[in-house]
C-alpha cells in the first residue's frame, strides 16, 4: 500500500460530508457511542465511503491509551520517586515536557491547515489533517485506517506511551507483578508486545518509523514523509538519533551498558546505521511500489537545488578524487550515507568480522549510488542494490552495538571525523551537519574519558561552537541561505 | 572597420567588384546564368539558394560607411550604418570572440587577459573551459554544442570569404541567411529585377531570411535564446551546471531595442521609403511583435520539449533534461517569513513539490491571440489554456513528468500556436494590400489592459514578469510616445527590481586603445541580473501594474 496517493481521496466528496464526518468524529469521542456510531453514519453520510463495520476493531484493541500509564502511584507522579526501579514521573516528564504528546495538536493547527490546502488544490477535498490516516500514523499512535473512528479518543495522547512501548493490553496487568521483572526482554517483546526500547537498536528502530519513515507490512497503515508533503507545507525529516535523544526531555535513567560513560559515542554510532538502515528500507520499498512518486525527491539533499541561482563555481566542482560526482543532478542520500559510511570505513573494534574491513559497505554503496546518480534512477534495479548493502551493514550494526570506545578509540575517531582531508569532501550542508553531529557525542566522551586533555578539548569546542553558528539558518530561512562549504571546512 | 580598406566609392562598382571576384572564384551568380537557375535543377523543383558564409568585414564595407550614401538616401532602404551599430553596441559580436591577433605566448595572453578581462576570450576563456572540461568535450572552440549558438556554424565544406568565425562571433549571416545568393544580388540596389521580387521570394529564391516577418524574426532570435534542435542548438541542464549561465526568458521587441536595433521600423524611415514599403501609419509595428513573439516563444519552447522528449537518448538533448523545467520552481531559498516567502502561500495547482514547466513562454499568448483575431479570441484562449493546463499537469503527474501524456499535450499546442501564428503572418504582411484588420491603437490598449489583468490575477514568478513588463512597456511606449512623469516613474522602478535594461553599452562608451568600444562583458552582468530574481516580490509589481492600469488612456482617444 503507498501511502501518498492523495488522488485514493475522492474528489467529489464535497465539503459537507467532510464535516459530517467531523461531527461523527465528535460524537465518537464519547466510548459507548463508539460501537454503534458506525451504523448510523451510513445513512449521514451518502457519498462517503462506507462506515467501518464495529467488528474489525482488532489491532486497536491492544491499545489502552496514556491514561492507563498515569496514575500517580504508576508513571504519573508528580515528582520523581526516590528508591523505585523506574522513575514514577514518566507520564508526567511527557505530557508536560516532551513534544511528541503535542504531535496530535499540530495537526490542528495553521500550518497543518495549510498543508491541507495545497494538497487539496490538486488533488480535490483533502480530509482535514486531524482525520487524516497518513497525518495520524505518525501524529499518534498508528491504527489501522478502519479502527480510526473507533478509537478517536487515542488521538488526543499524541505520540503516547504506546507509541513507543507497544500496546499495553497483554503487559498492562503482568508488567506490575514481581515475576516481570525475571523475564527477558525478548520474551516480554514477543508475547507480551513491550517493545525492547533499552536495547539501542530496536530503540533508534522505534523513533525511525516516524522520524525516517516505514511502511509496515502488518496492515498498519505506511509512515511517510515524501516530497508532496513537504512541498505542502511539512517540514523535512533530518533525523540524527543522537541529536535527538540529546535534546528529548527524557523520562528514563540509562542502566547497565547504556550507563557507561561513552554512552553518546555508542548512541551516535548505532543511531547512524541503524537510522541508514532505515532509509535505505524504505527506499526499497519506494522503489517497488509502482506508484510512489519515483525519484522521491526527500531523499536527496534538499539545498543542491533549493537554492538561489548564484554564480558559485564550488557548486560546480567536482572533487578530483571522484569523477563520478555529478554536479547536474540532486545529490541522494546526502543526510543518511556520509557518516555511516565513515564509520563503517574508520571504525574497526576489536573482534572485527574478518570478512568486513569495510569493503563490502563501500562497494555496495558505491554502485546503489551510481544508479541514484541518474536523473531518474532504474527502480527495478534498487531493491536488489539495497539488499546488498543491508548485508554488511547489518553485520557492522550487529558489532558496534556490543562494543565499547576506550579513551585512545575516541581520540582516533575525533581527529579522523575532524580531519582537514575528510572535511575536503565536505560539499553540502547535509554532510557538514552529521559532520558536526559526530563530533559532538564523540566530544562529550572525550570530555568524560580524558580529564588530562582539557585545553584540546577546549579547542574542540570552540571549533564545534563555530561550525553550530555557521551551520544555523538565517532566521526566516529553512535553507542554509550563502552557504559555501568551504566556510565550515577546517 | 579592421582590416578593409576604406575607400569610398559607390555601392554598383562594390557589386560589379564582388560579382568580378566570385565569378573569377568559378562562383556563379543567381538569376543570372540564364533563367534563374544557375544549378540547372529547375526540373527538380525550386532552386536552392546555395550555402555560403560571408564574414561580416564583407557587409561591412557597405553597411558599416552610411557617409557614403548620406547623398542617396532616398535610394537606399536601410540607412547603411547596420554594421557600425553591430559592431560598436550589439553584445552579438561577442558571442565568441578571441583576439584578431591572437597571443602568440602564454604570458602575451595573461597579459590579455589581465588587461581586458575574459571578454576577449568568451569560448577560449578560463570558464568556458572549465565548462567544457566539466562536460567532457575537448574545445568549446570547435564544439558543436556550443558552435550554433556562439558563432555563425559552417557545414562540410561550404565556401567562406571574410569570416573568422572566432572574431565575429554572432554576425549577420547567421540571422540574414548564410546564403551566396541573395549577398550578391542584393549589392545591385537599384536592381528593378531585385526590388520587384516579393520578401518571400528573396528567402525561397535567394536565401535572404525575411526578417521583415515578424514571426521569421522571432523564430529567429528564439532559436538561441531557447533553442532549436533541428539547428543543433540546445542548452542542457548539463551545461548549466557546468557553469553556462542560465538563460533568461526574451521578450523580443524588448530584447530587439536593447540589442540594440541595427534596423528601423517603417514608422521611422524616410517617407519615400514609407511610400516603397506601403507603409500604413496605424499599424503598430512593435505591439505586432509583442504579440507575434509572445505566441512563437511558446510553439519553440513546445518544440524544443518535444524533441527532446522525443529523441530519448540521455546525454545532449536527451530526457528528462532539468533545463525544460522552470529553474526557480526548484532553484530558490527556503523562505518562511516576509514579502520574499510567497512561494508559500501562492498555493499550487498541480502535484506540490514536483518541477514545474516555465510559465514565461505561455504568459503573452493571450496577447498573440487578441491580436489576431478578437472574434475567435475567447473560445482560444479557453483551448489553449486548456491543453496548457494539461501539458503542466502532465509534467507534474509525476516527478520529472508523464512524457507520453505530456508530448500530446504538446503537439497540440504546437498545432494551435501555429493557427495564431498563421493569422499573424496574414495581418502582418508587408505590403499590406488590404489587409481584413491591423494591430492598430485600440488594438494596442485592449491588449495594455489584458497584460495589467494578467498580473492582477494571479501571482506571476519573476520571468514571467518580466515578460509582461517588457511587453507592456514596448505597446505603451507606441501608443503613448510621450509618457507622462507617473508611468515613467514606475517603469523606472520596475526597471530596477526587473532588471529590464539589458547587457548593453552606450555608443558613446569610451574606446579602448584597439577602437573598440568598451562593452562589459556579459558575465560581469550575471551576478546582478541573479540578485535581482532572488529579490524578487510579486506584490510589488502588482502594485505597479495598479498604477499603470490608472494611468492607461482611455479608448476615447483614438484618434
Amino acid at each position: 500500500m503507498c501511502p501518498i496517493l492523495y488522488d485514493k481521496f475522492s474528489p467529489i466528496e464535497s465539503s459537507h460530508t467532510i464535516t459530517t464526518r467531523i461531527r461523527r468524529n465528535q460524537r465518537s469521542i464519547i466510548p459507548l457511542l463508539v460501537l454503534i456510531l458506525p451504523g448510523c453514519g451510513q445513512n449521514q453520510a451518502q457519498t462517503a465511503k462506507p462506515c467501518p463495520p464495529a467488528a474489525t476493531v482488532s489491532f486497536a484493541s491492544s491499545l489502552t491509551g496514556s491514561g492507563s500509564c498515569s496514575a500517580v502511584a504508576c508513571h504519573g507522579s508528580i515528582a520523581r520517586v526516590a528508591r523505585s526501579n523506574v522513575r514514577r514521573n514518566e507520564h508526567t516528564t511527557w505530557i508536560t515536557q516532551d513534544p511528541h504528546s503535542s504531535a496530535y495538536q499540530t495537526l490542528l493547527g495553521d500550518r497543518s491547515e495549510r498543508i491541507v490546502l495545497n494538497l487539496s488544490a490538486w488533488a480535490g477535498p483533502v480530509l482535514p489533517a486531524e482525520r487524516d490516516e497518513r497525518c495520524l500514523a505518525c501524529h499518534t499512535t498508528p491504527r489501522p485506517e478502519a479502527e480510526l473512528e473507533v478509537t478517536a479518543t487515542l488521538n488526543q495522547d499524541g505520540v503516547g506511551c504506546e507509541s513507543c512501548h507497544g500496546g499495553a493490553a497483554k503487559w498492562l496487568g503482568p508488567h506490575t507483578t514481581e515475576r516481570w521483572k525475571g523475564l527477558d526482554s525478548k520474551i516480554k517483546e514477543r508475547e507480551y508486545g513491550l517493545r525492547a526500547t533499552k536495547e539501542l537498536a530496536q530503540r533508534v528502530k522505534v523513533c525511525t518509523g516516524c522520524h525516517v519513515g516505514r511502511r509496515s507490512p502488518d496492515g498498519l497503515p505506511p509512515q511517510e514523509v515524501n516530497h508532496d508533503l513537504i512541498a505542502a507545507g511539512h517540514p523535512r525529516l533530518n533525523f540524527e538519533f543522537a541529536a535527538y535523544q540529546e535534546n528529548l526531555p527524557v523520562h528514563w535513567d540509562e542502566k547497565e551498558r547504556n550507563a557507561a560513560a561513552d554512552f553518546p559515542a555508542l548512541a551516535w554510532a548505532v543511531g547512524q546505521l541503524a537510522t541508514t538502515k532505515a532509509a535505505l528500507e524504505l527506499l526499497r520499498r519506494r522503489a517497488a511500489c509502482g506508484t510512489s512518486p519515483w525519484p522521491e525527491f526527500s531523499e536527496f539533499s534538499c539545498f543542491s537545488c533549493h537554492h538561489e541561482l548564484a554564480d558559485e563555481e564550488w557548486r560546480r566542482k567536482r572533487p578530483a578524487d571522484d569523477p563520478k560526482v555529478r554536479s547536474d543532478v540532486p545529490r541522494w542520500g546526502s543526510w543518511h550515507v556520509p557518516m555511516a559510511r565513515a564509520l563503517a570505513l574508520a571504525d574497526k573494534p576489536a573482534g572485527l568480522d574478518p570478512r568486513d574491513d569495510g569493503k563490502p559497505f563501500e562497494v555496495a554503496i558505491e554502485k546503489l549510488l551510481a544508479e541514484m546518480t541518474k536523473p531518474i534512477p532504474d527502480r527495478k534495479e534498487i531493491p536488489c542494490q539495497v539488499n546488498a548493502l543491508l548485508e554488511p551493514l547489518d553485520r557492522r550494526l550487529r558489532e558496534v552495538s556490543s562494543r565499547s570506545f576506550s579513551l585512545a578509540e575516541v581520540e582516533r575517531l575525533i581527529t579522523m571525523f575532524d580531519d582537514p582531508k575528510a572535511w575536503e569532501g565536505v560539499d553540502c550542508w547535509d554532510h557538514a551537519t552529521q559532520r558536526y553531529l559526530a563530533l559532538v557525542p564523540f566530544y562529550q566522551v572525550w570530555c568524560r574519558l580524558g580529564a588530562d586533555r582539557v585545553a584540546d578539548q577546549r579547542k574542540l569546542k570552540q571549533r564545534l561552537d563555530e561550525l553550530l553558528r555557521r551551520l544555523t539558518f538565517d532566521e526566516g530561512f529553512e535553507s542554509p541561505q550563502g552557504f559555501d562549504p568551504a566556510r565550515v571546512r577546517k | 572597420m579592421r582590416t578593409q580598406n576604406r575607400s569610398s566609392h559607390p555601392a554598383p562598382l562594390i557589386a560589379l567588384l564582388g560579382c568580378a571576384m566570385l565569378t573569377s572564384l568559378g562562383l556563379e551568380l543567381p538569376g543570372r546564368g540564364g533563367q534563374g537557375d544557375p544549378r540547372g535543377q529547375g526540373r527538380q523543383g525550386p532552386p536552392q539558394p546555395r550555402s555560403y558564409v560571408f564574414g561580416a568585414q564583407f557587409c561591412a564595407d557597405c553597411h558599416g560607411n552610411p557617409e557614403r550614401y548620406r547623398d542617396r538616401q532616398d535610394e537606399m532602404i536601410c540607412v547603411m550604418d547596420e554594421y557600425k551599430t553591430w559592431h560598436e553596441n550589439d553584445g552579438h559580436e561577442y558571442a565568441f570572440y578571441w583576439p584578431m591577433n591572437a597571443p602568440s605566448t602564454e604570458e602575451q595572453a595573461n597579459d590579455r587577459r589581465q588587461q581586458n578581462g575574459e571578454r576577449f576570450l568568451l569560448l577560449a576563456g578560463q570558464r568556458a573551459k572549465q565548462i567544457a572540461n566539466r562536460l567532457g568535450v575537448v574545445d568549446a572552440v570547435k564544439s558543436q554544442a556550443c558552435i550554433p549558438c556562439h558563432a555563425v556554424p559552417v557545414a562540410g565544406n561550404i565556401p567562406t570569404q571574410y569570416f573568422v568565425q572566432r572574431t565575429e562571433g554572432v554576425s549577420c549571416v547567421a540571422c540574414h541567411g548564410a546564403a551566396q545568393d541573395w549577398v550578391l544580388r542584393h549589392q545591385a540596389v537599384n536592381d528593378p529585377e531585385w526590388r520587384v521580387l516579393t520578401r518571400e521570394q528573396k528567402e525561397q529564391r535567394y536565401g535572404m531570411v525575411d526578417l521583415w516577418n515578424p514571426v521569421t524574426r522571432a523564430t529567429k532570435c528564439l532559436s538561441c535564446h531557447v533553442g532549436n534542435a533541428d539547428e543543433q542548438k540546445v542548452i542542457t541542464h548539463a551545461m548549466y551546471a557546468a557553469g553556462h549561465p542560465p538563460l533568461p526568458s526574451i521578450e523580443v521587441a524588448a530584447f530587439s531595442d536593447e540589442q540594440p536595433r541595427h534596423w528601423k521600423y517603417q514608422k521611422e524611415k524616410l517617407p519615400r521609403i514609407q511610400v516603397l514599403l506601403g507603409f500604413n501609419p496605424n499599424r503598430l509595428e512593435q505591439t505586432e511583435l509583442v504579440a507575434v513573439s509572445g505566441i512563437v516563444t511558446l510553439r519553440e519552447s513546445m518544440r524544443m520539449f518535444a524533441a527532446q522528449a522525443r529523441s530519448g537518448a540521455p546525454a545532449g538533448g536527451g530526457w528528462p533534461d532539468f533545463a525544460r523545467f522552470d529553474c526557480s520552481s526548484c532553484h530558490h531559498e527556503l523562505i518562511t517569513a516576509g514579502p520574499l516567502a510567497w512561494r508559500r502561500t501562492r498555493g499550487s495547482s498541480g502535484a506540490p513539490g514536483r518541477p514545474t514547466v516555465p510559465n514565461w513562454p505561455s504568459v503573452l499568448v493571450r496577447i498573440g491571440i487578441e491580436a489576431a483575431d478578437p472574434k475567435l479570441a475567447l473560445q482560444r484562449t479557453q483551448q489553449l489554456e486548456d491543453d496548457l493546463q494539461e501539458f503542466q499537469l502532465a509534467m507534474r503527474a509525476k516527478p520529472f513528468g508523464d512524457c507520453r501524456r505530456a508530448l500530446r499535450a504538446a503537439d497540440r499546442i504546437i498545432d494551435q500556436s501555429q493557427a495564431i501564428i498563421r493569422d499573424l503572418t496574414d495581418m502582418t504582411r508587408v505590403p499590406p494590400g488590404t489587409p481584413a484588420r491591423i494591430v492598430d491603437r485600440s488594438v494596442a490598449l485592449g491588449l495594455l489592459h489584458t497584460l495589467c489583468a494578467i498580473v492582477s490575477g494571479e501571482t506571476l514568478d519573476y520571468d514571467s514578469a518580466r515578460q509582461i513588463t517588457w511587453a507592456f512597456r514596448t505597446i505603451y511606449r507606441e501608443v503613448v510616445p510621450q509618457a507622462p512623469r507617473a508611468v515613467q516613474d514606475t517603469f523606472e522602478a520596475l526597471d530596477s527590481e526587473l532588471s529590464l535594461t539589458l547587457h548593453r553599452s552606450p555608443s558613446h562608451a569610451p574606446k579602448q586603445p584597439n577602437g573598440i568600444a568598451q562593452k562589459p562583458p556579459i558575465i560581469e552582468t550575471l551576478a546582478g541580473r541573479l540578485r535581482s530574481i532572488a529579490a524578487y516580490d510579486p506584490e510589488s509589481l502588482q502594485r505597479h501594474f495598479a498604477n499603470l492600469k490608472q494611468s492607461l488612456p482611455g479608448k476615447r482617444l483614438v484618434p
